[in-house]
Order: structure tokens, then sequence, then C-alpha cells
């Protein structure tokens, strides 16, 4: 095979269609930054989230008659549960003193007893931070001696729940659509620019190129265009995180912010979308 | 060389070759005639296999449209050099870069490819024109850089497909002796052609394609048409 040929045409394909190939590399560009856009939006969207879920507490109050022995060996199994991000004991006497910072008056005063309970409060880890985690978590607790009660904001983690998947099915529908628009989009540009070149794939069938070497230079050019779609798209967002720093420094902390993975990710993705778009156009005029 | 056997094909409605069987020998130079749309240019394309027969066999040197598969056609046509009415050059490449195209898609060792072309417009007359675009070249030169493009790798048949349909008629019978040229060093040369003149001014053996059916047009009959 002459890869001397393939290389030197894969090139001069850029050069000998300027318009369709700058077209072909634009195409690539807007849809990875439709695409990388979506994808930091996503992303911040389910940081915000785990944020909301990390937030999530859940307090056991346990009997005045359990030792603190007993409560310290409860606080231990709690804290080794892989659900539970952290957890904190409240004796009887540490929750008369928030009553206290809280009401302003001491309990014993207005009741001459404290009544409140001891406790244990536990923060859940994001991933746990759902209402089927949580009950599942609270009947496991429940089920030790001297648990009384256990409250937590059943409301807000349904909601949470259900605005979660709301945000999952925009978010995934969103993004197959953007991914089904970018790769139609690309493949018509790309069978526009390959069809331009339809005699040249006519005259190698007839001179007796084989089916592999008149669809390799293609293939090759393909994912050039991706790489530069790619880099343009990388490079196109980066001016436009520094313009939301710059001039919406809100919208910018509130970001995800693209790391490297990203800029790489809208180049293999350019790649990819390059060698796919030419495979297929190029393969539907050879076998014609 | 060439062996038609009993070939039949139908294109939509029509009826294009009805069990029609020909033979045609190495070395030999042949016309193919007849009226427009009776399946002169169709006839070629079942040589270089770009249809297949309905039924029937076409066969050309060792290659049979009965066995053979989409992958062996390439190899089938380096065979063949295959000529057309409207050039089919690259407007883009100069006349150099147009023959040695064939040879560079065509897994050709690039240090032989130079040489090749080279002999490929001499034996055509246009070794002075190897940097110039087609479109600076007159209609005649165009179709002689066609004819070295389809001569570069040697082929043991030329297709030729009404190759002076967009000639002058000085031009064409330049074209004419060009092929007849190469054809007496022994390549089998297949000319489709509707210009009987130019038949009758280089005769050869003749087939004609009517209403489905191939047959020998006579010397004799040749100059009555």
């Amino acid at each position: 095979m002459n890869a001397a040929y393939i290389l030197k045409e894969s090139f001069s394909g850029f050069q000998r269609a300027k318009l369709s190939s700058a077209i072909s590399v634009a195409t690539i560009a807007v849809s990875l930054v439709l695409l990388g856009a979506f994808i930091t939006v996503t992303l911040s969207a389910a940081r915000v989230l785990e944020q909301i879920r990390s937030r999530v507490e859940v307090e056991f109050f346990l009997s005045d008659a359990l030792s603190k022995q007993a409560s310290e060996n409860l606080l231990r199994k709690i804290k080794d549960d892989p659900s539970v991000a952290s957890a904190t004991y409240i004796s009887k006497e540490a929750a008369a003193k928030i009553f206290q910072k809280e009401f302003g008056e001491k309990i014993e005063e207005i009741l001459g007893t404290n009544p409140l309970p001891q406790s244990i409060k536990a923060s859940l880890k994001p991933d746990y931070a759902t209402l089927d985690s949580l009950e599942q978590f609270v009947r496991d607790i429940s089920d030790y001696e001297g648990v009384v009660e256990a409250r937590y904001n059943k409301e807000f983690l349904v909601n949470l729940d259900s605005n979660a998947r709301l945000l999952f099915s925009i978010t995934a529908g969103l993004g197959v659509m953007i991914s089904l628009a970018s790769i139609a989009l690309v493949s018509n540009t790309i069978r526009l620019a390959i069809y331009a070149k339809r005699d040249i794939i006519k005259t190698m069938k007839l001179v007796g190129a084989t089916f592999g070497f008149i669809q390799l230079p293609f293939l090759i050019e393909g994912i050039l265009q991706g790489l530069a779609g790619g880099a343009i798209a990388a490079a196109l967002m980066f001016a436009l995180m520094a313009l939301l720093r710059n001039s919406y420094g809100d919208i910018y902390d509130a970001l995800e912010l693209p790391t490297l993975l990203l800029y790489g990710l809208l180049l293999a993705l350019g790649c990819l979308l390059g060698f796919f778009g030419s495979f297929f156009s190029a393969r539907r005029f050879i076998n014609q | 060389m060439i062996s038609l056997r009993d070939v039949s094909l139908q294109l939509g409605n029509k009826r294009v070759l009805d069990r029609v069987s020909l033979d045609v020998k190495r070395g030999e130079f042949v016309y193919i005639v007849g009226q427009s749309g009776a399946g002169k240019s169709t006839l070629l394309k079942l040589l270089y296999m770009d249809i297949l027969p309905d039924s029937g066999d076409v066969r050309v040197g060792e290659y049979s449209s009965r066995s053979i598969k989409p992958r062996d056609i390439p190899y089938l046509r380096r065979n063949l050099g295959i000529v057309f009415q409207e050039f089919r050059l690259f407007e883009d490449r100069t006349v150099y870069e147009n023959v040695a195209f064939v040879l560079e898609v065509t897994d050709t060792r690039p240090k032989e490819i130079p040489k090749k072309v080279s002999d490929a417009l001499s034996e055509v007359g246009l070794s002075q024109k190897r940097n110039e675009l087609p479109q600076a070249l007159s209609g005649g030169e165009q179709q002689r850089v066609s004819i070295a493009r389809a001569l570069v790798r040697e082929p043991y048949v030329l297709l030729a497909d009404e190759p002076t349909g967009n000639l002058d008629p000085h031009v064409s019978i330049e074209i004419m002796r060009l092929l007849r040229k190469i054809n007496l060093k022994g390549i089998t040369v297949v000319m489709v052609t509707h210009d009987y003149s130019l038949v009758q001014q280089v005769p050869a053996r003749t087939l004609r394609v009517e209403n489905g059916k191939i047959s020998e047009v006579s010397e004799l009959s040749l100059k009555s048409l």
C-alpha cells in the first residue's frame, strides 16, 4: 500500500476542497462546543445536587436509660456504616445547651427538669442521601436497643429525589438529542464534502483501487478535520470560560469548571465524529 | 481473452441483452456499434464488471462473472484500461499527476512511477505537456491523456466508450490511429462507437448491438451503413 500517497491525499484534501473542509471543521467545532457546554452545565447541576445531598441528616433519639458506654458503642456502629459521612453524639446536657442557644432560656428553668433526650446526629454520604437508602439505614439503626425515634426531613428528600430524577431525564434527553444532532450534522456535512469528490472515487474504482485504499484517505482526512474541529471547540470553551470569569463571576463560580479531561474529550470526540462521518459517507459512495 | 456465454441482462423494463454469446481473441480490435440506448456501453460495463449479468457468464482473462467476488473486481480492472468519451480527467491535477494517479492507487512502487508515466505520455505523444493542467489542452490532447492513463498499467485489454464522441473528425482519426498503434502492440481493444464513418475509415471486426442481440457486421454491409 502506497502510504506516502495516502498521507499526501489525506492532507491535500484540505487544500483541494478548502471550503467544504472548512465547513466540516466548523460544524464539528460548533457541535462540540454545544456538547462541551452541555457537559459543563450538567456536571455543575450534579455538583449542586451533591452539595444538597451532603446536607441530609438524620437524628436518632436515645432512651435516657441507655448508658453512656452503650451510647458510645452505638455511635461507633453508626460511624462504621458505609452510608455515613459523619456522626456526633449529643448528650442530654449538650441538648439543653443547644436549646438555650436557640431559645435564649434554660429548659430546666422553664420545666424544672431537662426532658431533652440524648441523641446521635448522622450526616449521610451524598450517594446514600436518597429516600430508599436513608429509610433502610434508619430501619437498621432503629433495631438497636435504646433507639427510641429517628427524625429526618422526609418531604425534603422526596422532593430532592423527584427533582434529581427530572434533572437526570432532561439532561439525558438533551444529551442524546445534542449527540444525535451533532452526528447527523457532521455526517451530512462530510457527506457533502465527499460528494464533491465523487469523481475521484469513481475513477479510483475504475482503475482498480481497492475499497480500503479508496476509503483510507477519506478516513484520515475525517480524523484530521475532527482533530481540528475538536481543537477549535476546546479553544472556544476556554475563551467562553474566560469571558464568564471576567464578566459573569456569579455564573462562573457556580460552574463545575472544564478540566483538561473535558478538553481532551472534545479532541477525542472530534476525531470520532470525523472518523465515523467519513466512514459512513465514503462507504456509501464507494458502494454505489 | 473475452467471452460471453448466453448472457442476459434486464435493466428496468428493458431487455438489454438476450442470451448473447461472443468471443474476442487476444490482440483483436473490435468495434461495438448500434443505436443510442441499444446497450453498447452496458456491454462494456459487463466487461469491467460494473454490472453483472442476470444469467450466463462473462469471462475476461481469468475472471468470470459467475465466481468473481466484489473484492476481486479491483484486480480485474487493473488488467483493463478504460477510456471514456468525456475524458474524466481531474481538472486540478497536471497531466503527469492524472496519469500517475492510476499507479499511486494500485500498489505500484513509488520508485517505478515516474518512468512508467513518462513512457505512457511518450506513447501518446504528450511528453511536453506533462506539467499542463487539462483545461490548457485541446479535446484531442485530453483524450490522449486519458488513453495514457488507461495504458500506464500495461493492460491486456483497452475498453473505449465513444472515445471520439467529443472530438472533431480529424482529431478522431488521430485518436483512432493511436488506438490502432496500441492494438498492434498486442493489446486487445474493444471500442464502442456510433460513428460509422470512422469504422469505415479504420476498418476492423465490427459487432452490432440491436434488440438485445449481438451480430457480426460484414465489411460489405458496413459500407452500406
